[in-house]
């Protein structure tokens, strides 16, 4: 026994015990010395409590709990390792057996097909009912639109350039005589800016400087991109080879389908001095005037994506400039592209991976190309 | 109690079902007499028994071999039957943990009541029984230092690494366990002697 379990050192002197003598006391083997230390306790009340105590404590310790049950042992490793215990196994293993390979229930299990499982859910159910409903609408304002342009685009060629078309050429000629005139392969672009944009005094619509002037007004209805091209036939090319998917780091720009002669109008861009193409058969020289259109381009608003846009458009053999208009002109949603409005062009490019989703802007890009 | 031999240990951790039963046979009889009074009834002390062996079992790769087996195990079934009192604390509306403070320093001299601090003890044959229902009238902090003290033999120093108490707390809570032990006894005693009183004002009615 050590000296702190030796109660009758710890004896009580005139004053009750701390409980670590009490506890030592309880627990000592030696009655003798535990009833000495009792009667030194000045408190009987106390006294017979420690005796009682010391009575408790040996009742526990002689109480008996029982044996453990018998595969308790057994019981605990087959739960901790698994049912399958390896003993197991091995005499399966050893067992003779007609089946060769492992056994395969005949019952086919039945999978639902993805779709309807989907379909269980009710908020996927909802988002692909509205996603539906988009790619509907989407589907109508892009029919609607180009249905628009087609009844608009014949009669344009009668009403409008042609009838400014000097030197008594019939409506419609200007694509013909390019055709019967080589050398409008000559022209080219840098020969021709110089006659044709250059107009601010009949044009409220200032040019910007490069792409970091232009890249502010994106957005703002305010922002044209002005090219040249000096062949009708190749500027289609170009524009439908570029439609056809996104250009530029991180897709960052995509020309869309061509916008409504309204939007073209209320542009008011003066229309170029046509040039004097010179006859290849020694005839008189001929006034080719040059076609008009105007595409919605959808742009990052940043200026790297205008200078994506300019350098692509440049990389086809046009002149590029940008304009920014005195007012904002009036575009559909589509041309505006304020990612608020939901139009075809968005409800396509929810096909790609949600990291390619981005706000972008939409720019027209007017071009005035010579007929072929 | 000393480290287990490093080769059964380590095929022991390796999953090996015979390594692992040579380190558990020699624990069962101490695992089950640890629930069997930390929990009373004899089923739910099967029960735990075999969930600390299993908790044990798959824990196995934290044993690091430093201490006894035999405290490492304690201590994980210790944790296994205090968790088991929490939860039925819990099923039954109280509050998890302590019913109270286990080491707020009682009256060493009982309950105030007159005749409380006569040191009345259970008597005769159920005297163990006795015990044991005080046992589970004490809260489970109070019960498990008195289970690894007076029921496995522990010393101070392996209580302390068992329920990861220091010393000092470990025999202060020791003491007031012996306390709480006491009086759930003299309280027991007193409503067997009211129950008695009644009984014999029921029995006899002339008197």
């Amino acid at each position: 026994m050590s000296r702190s379990e030796h109660p009758t050192e710890h004896g009580p002197s005139g004053r009750d015990p701390g409980e670590s003598a009490i506890l030592d006391a309880i627990e000592t083997p030696d009655d003798g010395a535990f009833e000495a230390f009792c009667a030194a306790i000045p408190d009987e009340r106390l006294a017979a409590r420690v005796r009682a105590m010391r009575g408790d404590r040996a009742t526990l310790v002689a109480a008996d709990p029982g044996p453990a049950p018998e595969g308790l042992g057994d019981w605990a490793l087959d739960d901790a390792m698994g049912a399958l215990d390896p003993d197991a196994l091995a005499a399966l293993e050893a067992t003779p057996s007609s089946i060769d390979g492992p056994p395969v229930s005949a019952i086919q299990p039945y999978r639902e097909p993805v779709l309807a499982r989907l379909w269980r859910y009710r908020g996927v159910a909802g988002v692909a009912a509205a996603a539906a409903l988009v790619v509907v609408a989407g589907i109508g304002i892009n029919t609607g639109v180009n249905t628009l342009r087609a009844r608009r685009a014949s009669p344009a060629p009668t009403a409008e350039p042609i009838a400014e078309a000097p030197g008594g050429d019939v409506p419609g000629a200007s694509i013909e005589i390019a055709a019967e005139t080589p050398a409008v392969a000559a022209e080219t672009p840098e020969s021709w800016t110089g006659s044709g944009l250059s107009e601010p005094e009949a044009w409220d619509a200032v040019a910007l400087a490069d792409v970091f002037e232009a890249a502010p007004h994106l957005g703002s209805g305010r922002l044209i991109v002005c090219v040249r091209s000096g062949s009708a036939s190749g500027t289609r090319t170009v524009l439908e080879r570029l439609s056809s998917q996104r250009i530029g780091p991180d897709h960052s720009f995509r020309v869309g389908d061509p916008v409504g002669a309204g939007t073209l109008a209320s542009i008011g861009m003066p229309r170029a001095e046509p040039p004097v193409i010179a006859s290849a058969s020694g005839g008189p020289d001929r006034v080719v005037v040059p076609e008009r259109g105007a595409w919605g381009a959808r742009v990052r608003p940043t200026a790297s994506a205008l200078a994506a846009l300019r350098k692509s458009l440049e990389d086809a053999g046009m002149a590029v400039e940008f304009r920014l208009l005195a007012e904002p002109i009036e575009v559909s949603a589509l041309d505006r592209g304020d990612g608020e409005s939901v139009t075809p062009d968005s409800v396509l490019w929810w096909s790609t991976p949600p990291s390619s989703w981005d706000r972008t802007v939409g720019v027209p890009v007017v071009i005035d190309s010579l007929p072929d | 109690m000393s480290a287990p031999d490093p080769d059964i240990l380590a095929r022991a951790k390796a999953g090996d079902r015979a390594a692992l039963g040579a380190l558990i046979a020699p624990e069962l009889g101490r695992v089950y007499a640890t629930c069997r009074r930390m929990v009373g009834n004899p089923d739910d002390a099967a029960e735990l028994a075999q969930d600390a062996l299993v908790r044990a079992i798959r824990g196995i790769g934290s044993y690091d071999g430093r201490s006894a087996f035999s405290t490492w195990l304690t201590r994980v079934t210790m944790n296994t039957c205090l968790s088991w009192h929490r939860a039925r604390g819990r099923r039954a509306g109280k509050l998890p943990g302590p019913i109270e403070n286990p080491d707020v320093f009682p009256d060493p001299r009982g309950p105030a009541e007159p005749g409380a601090a006569s040191g009345v003890q259970a008597g005769g044959g159920d005297r163990a029984l006795r015990v044991e229902a005080a046992l589970d009238r004490i809260n489970p902090e109070h019960r498990a230092v008195l289970v690894l003290r007076d029921v496995r033999g522990l010393d101070y120093d392996a209580i302390g690494a068992a329920l990861d108490l220091p010393l000092g707390t470990v025999k202060s809570r020791l003491f007031r366990a012996r306390a709480a032990m006491r009086d759930a006894l003299e309280s027991m005693e007193r409503e067997s002697g009211a129950g008695r009183d009644a009984g014999h004002d029921d029995g006899d009615p002339d008197a």
